[in-house]
């Protein structure tokens, strides 16, 4: 299986190689190896691993570099989809792309920076502290990760999951609280989940190709069959060409962008984004609490939404957005200190009603509403005046007091929208983060990054079907079209969440206060917005 | 022209119009044969060579051939039939040779001829499935176009056994050369004797075989949307590409092909999605529609 992978890899070196190879048993290594005798002149580092083969022949390359000789393959290797960017998304794609029944006869390869090691479910299983780059899945995601073949080595202790939710903010205890018999989410390391997928990836026969990109080379937006000047060697003709620092390169015809939010593809392609910064930025980090939680906690104060998830091992992982001085002060503070100040933001009471800044008491909003909503919602504990509102159905849940920082401290991160005004050009198509980014405050991000794989998937197999060109704008556009409207409209929800909840314009605030507890006592809606928020699939059916 | 096209839907209004529309149901062959010109050729008089080709509309293509692969162009709309058609010939033909069509080339083993390939949009799609396919045009232009194109698609040659030719139908029947499968979709409204040309068709398929054709219905739906909407509002078909007086009502194209020997087995209509923005399959054979004629299998007392 090996030999055949690095037979394919070293075709065109093949014929040469073969004849001066001397081993008796890795012919074929030969074959590979023999093509970084080019990279070891010009960079020693990669001479030692060579950047640009694949993971699944590296091993026999490094024992037979030494006695390889051959000149760099400039033809490159042919693939039917390159996927550039081996993190979760990327290695998703890559996995989904080799279970559909018709993809799965494509030539994938994954194109990444380095190979990562230790970060696998079963050697994360010890470790004590979990990283501080978590994902929320929500149900649909792990659906998928089930059908794709590594839903199982990612459930607890590897992960965390929560079946509740509770969000409130600074001003009231009015809050809403979602809850699922099953679970809402599960709490994952971003490293873990990719480790785990790029395993499932090189197991389904994905070729991983390692090095960084230098150049991607991508077809001409319009296609003149008649017109069109002679195609260059290198080849620009209906391919992609990426090129490797080590002087190689390979071909496709669909190159998948999936390099995160400063993505070289989407650059080199020519989209372009609608951008939008929050002028904030997010504080993360691990901590060790007084009890484990299974509900993710959310609070909105003034400055930003913080967020209280649980992860692995009994520990929880705040992220805290805020403004940039703020955060920055944060940052600098020590375990103790920030754990404090993490704890003083989740517990705190809620700012006084009868302060200054108030133009209604809650009492006089809460019978004008009472009088308002009349004896048919009397019934429905909606009635009498807000302080007791909260105290009816959902009881709230104080947050655990928060200890010390765990592992690593505290870093920040900047915040903002960004959204690309198309997803594909021909041969080129964008998914997860290198389309789109969006504020954590509903850890959607890398869940719509999973909607996008699965859409992909759907459009490329229909596209096999009825035996078109996968790679052609026609088909391409469709899933740019159905995304896009997608994840705009999650895009904007999330600026609306945002903008709605750091208003501190009382009537506002004591509306949202209300609104959040009729919300919350609402049966039906709740349960069209956890609906929601835990799937993908719904978010077609609203359009 | 009003007058034209009204006295024109006058005359077919009877049995084109309304019929199509909803339910289809083949009519005698006695009194269509009365009101369409094209019958009144015999078939003696159609067997000549290369009668189906009619220059005109073979040089309209040929000044049009560059843009053939251009999704966005004049051919944009051929190319999102594909699917439609596609996934019809694929369900046809593994029915009738009893292959499972849920299989990456499950046209695999079958030889496969395609008679007005153009630039060969669909020919490509059809070679994916894993037949062998030879795909002919009478516009050497077009053939050009569908070479370059297989040429610079290295997987694609690799992958399919696909070859072009510009000829006819005609030359292919004189050279004894019998297929599993003809093709010819969108073809038999550009042609000049459609009689003739079904039973060119059924010359080059083998006994036992399949014949799948598609064209476009003589409806007043079928001129407001493939000839005033697709090609003078909308420019998604080249203005001039149809001539509305050419095109085959399912029951013509019915008695035609009833005469060349071929027995329908399955039709389907085939409209334009809108949020897709790709034609589908559908009940409505209105506007476009496909149909899968099977060939006699020779018959044991004639042999």
């Amino acid at each position: 299986m090996a030999l055949a992978a690095v037979r394919r890899l070293g075709r065109d070196l093949a014929a040469s190689t073969r004849a001066r190879a001397t081993g008796v048993v890795c012919q074929a290594e030969v074959c590979s190896a023999s093509s970084t005798e080019g990279v070891r002149s010009l960079d020693p580092a990669t001479s030692v691993s060579p950047s640009w083969t694949t993971r699944r022949s590296r091993k026999l390359c490094e024992s037979a570099s030494a006695s390889a000789s051959a000149s760099a393959s400039q033809g490159g290797d042919e693939y039917d989809v390159v996927v550039v960017g081996g993190g979760m998304i990327g290695s998703a794609l890559a996995c989904g792309l080799k279970h559909g029944p018709l993809t799965s006869e494509l030539r994938v390869a994954v194109v990444d920076k380095e190979k990562q090691q230790g970060w696998g479910a079963e050697s994360r299983r010890g470790a004590s502290v979990p990283d501080i780059r978590v994902s929320t899945l929500t149900p649909s995601t792990l659906g998928f990760l089930d059908r794709v073949g590594v839903g199982s080595n990612l459930l607890p202790p590897v992960s965390a999951s929560f079946d509740s939710m509770q969000v409130w903010d600074a001003f009231g205890r009015g809050h809403m609280q979602f809850s699922s018999p099953t679970f809402l989410g599960q709490v994952i390391e971003n490293e873990v989940l990719k480790e785990e997928l790029q395993r499932r990836a090189e197991e389904l026969g994905c070729d991983f190709v390692y090095g960084s990109v230098t150049d991607i080379a991508v077809p001409r937006p319009k296609v003149g069959i008649t017109k069109a000047p002679e195609e260059k060697p290198g080849g620009d003709g209906d391919r992609s060409v990426i090129s490797f620092a080590s002087g190689l390169s390979i071909s496709t015809p669909l190159v998948v962008g999936a390099d995160g939010a400063q993505s070289l593809v989407a650059k080199k392609a020519g989209i372009r984004f609608l951008e939008y910064n929050y002028g904030q930025r997010a504080v993360t980090c691990a901590l060790r609490v007084s009890e484990p939680h299974s509900t993710a906690f959310q609070r909105f104060l003034p400055t930003g939404p913080i967020a209280l998830l649980p992860v692995r091992g009994g520990y929880s992982n705040v992220v805290w957005s805020t403004t940039v001085a703020e955060a920055k002060r944060l940052e600098s503070l020590g375990s103790k200190e920030f754990a404090r100040a993490v704890d003083d933001a989740l517990r705190s009471e809620p700012a006084s009603a009868g302060g200054d800044v108030h133009f209604f008491s809650p009492a006089t909003l809460g019978s004008a509403v009472s009088t308002l909503l009349g004896g048919r919602r009397r019934t429905n504990d909606v009635g009498g005046d807000l302080g007791q509102v909260t105290e009816t159905r959902g009881e709230f849940v104080d947050p655990p007091e928060v200890l010390e920082v765990a592992g690593t401290s505290q870093k920040s991160f900047p915040l903002g929208s960004k959204h690309a005004l198309t997803y594909c050009q021909r041969g080129v198509v964008l998914v997860g983060d290198a389309a789109h980014r969006i504020h954590p405050l509903a850890g959607q991000g890398v869940n719509i990054g999973f909607g996008d794989v699965e859409c992909l998937m759907i459009v490329l197999q229909e596209a096999l079907w009825s035996g078109q060109d996968y790679s052609d704008l026609l088909t391409l556009e469709k899933y740019s079209r159905e995304r896009r409207i997608a994840n705009a409209a999650m895009i904007r929800t999330l600026d609306a969440v945002k903008s709605l909840y750091q208003s501190q314009y009382t009537p506002l605030a004591l509306t949202r206060n209300l609104g959040m507890d009729i919300l919350n006592n609402s049966g039906p809606l709740k349960d069209a917005i956890v609906g929601y928020a835990s799937s993908n699939a719904t978010a077609k059916k609203i359009f | 022209m009003a007058s034209g096209i009204a006295q024109r839907l006058w005359r077919h209004a009877d049995w084109s119009l309304a019929k199509s529309c909803s339910k289809w149901t083949p009519l005698g062959g006695a009194s269509a044969r009365r009101r369409s010109g094209w019958f009144s050729t015999t078939s003696e008089e159609a067997s000549g060579t290369a009668r189906s080709v009619d220059a005109k509309e073979v040089a309209k293509f040929a000044a049009m051939a560059d843009e053939w692969w251009d999704t966005a162009g004049p051919y944009g709309a051929l190319h999102r039939l594909n699917y439609a058609r596609s996934p019809f010939i694929r369900m046809a033909v593994c029915d009738h040779y009893g292959k499972a069509s849920t299989g990456r080339r499950p046209l695999e083993g079958l030889s496969l001829v395609e008679v007005g390939c153009g630039g060969g949009i669909l020919s490509e799609s059809l070679a994916v499935m894993g037949s062998d396919v030879k795909a002919i045009d009478a516009a050497e232009e077009s053939v050009q176009v569908a070479k370059k194109h297989l040429k610079r698609n290295a997987l694609l040659r690799s992958r399919t056994n696909l070859t072009y030719e510009a000829t006819t139908a005609e030359s292919l029947v004189e050279k004894g050369e019998a297929y599993d499968v003809v093709v010819s979709s969108e073809v038999v409204e550009h042609v000049l004797d459609p009689p003739g040309f079904c039973k060119t068709l059924s010359n080059l398929c083998k006994p036992g075989g399949l014949v799948v054709m598609s064209t476009l219905n003589r409806t007043l739906w079928s001129y407001s949307l493939a000839i005033v909407a697709a090609e003078r509002i909308l420019g998604m078909a080249p203005r001039g590409a149809h001539d509305w007086d050419q095109f085959v009502t399912p029951e013509e194209l019915c008695i035609m092909c009833e005469d060349a020997g071929l027995e329908l087995g399955s039709i389907s209509g085939m409209r334009w999605s809108v949020p897709k923005g790709q034609f589908e399959l559908t009940k409505d054979l209105s506007v476009n529609y496909i149909a899968a004629f099977r060939k006699e299998p020779p018959r044991q007392d004639e042999t």
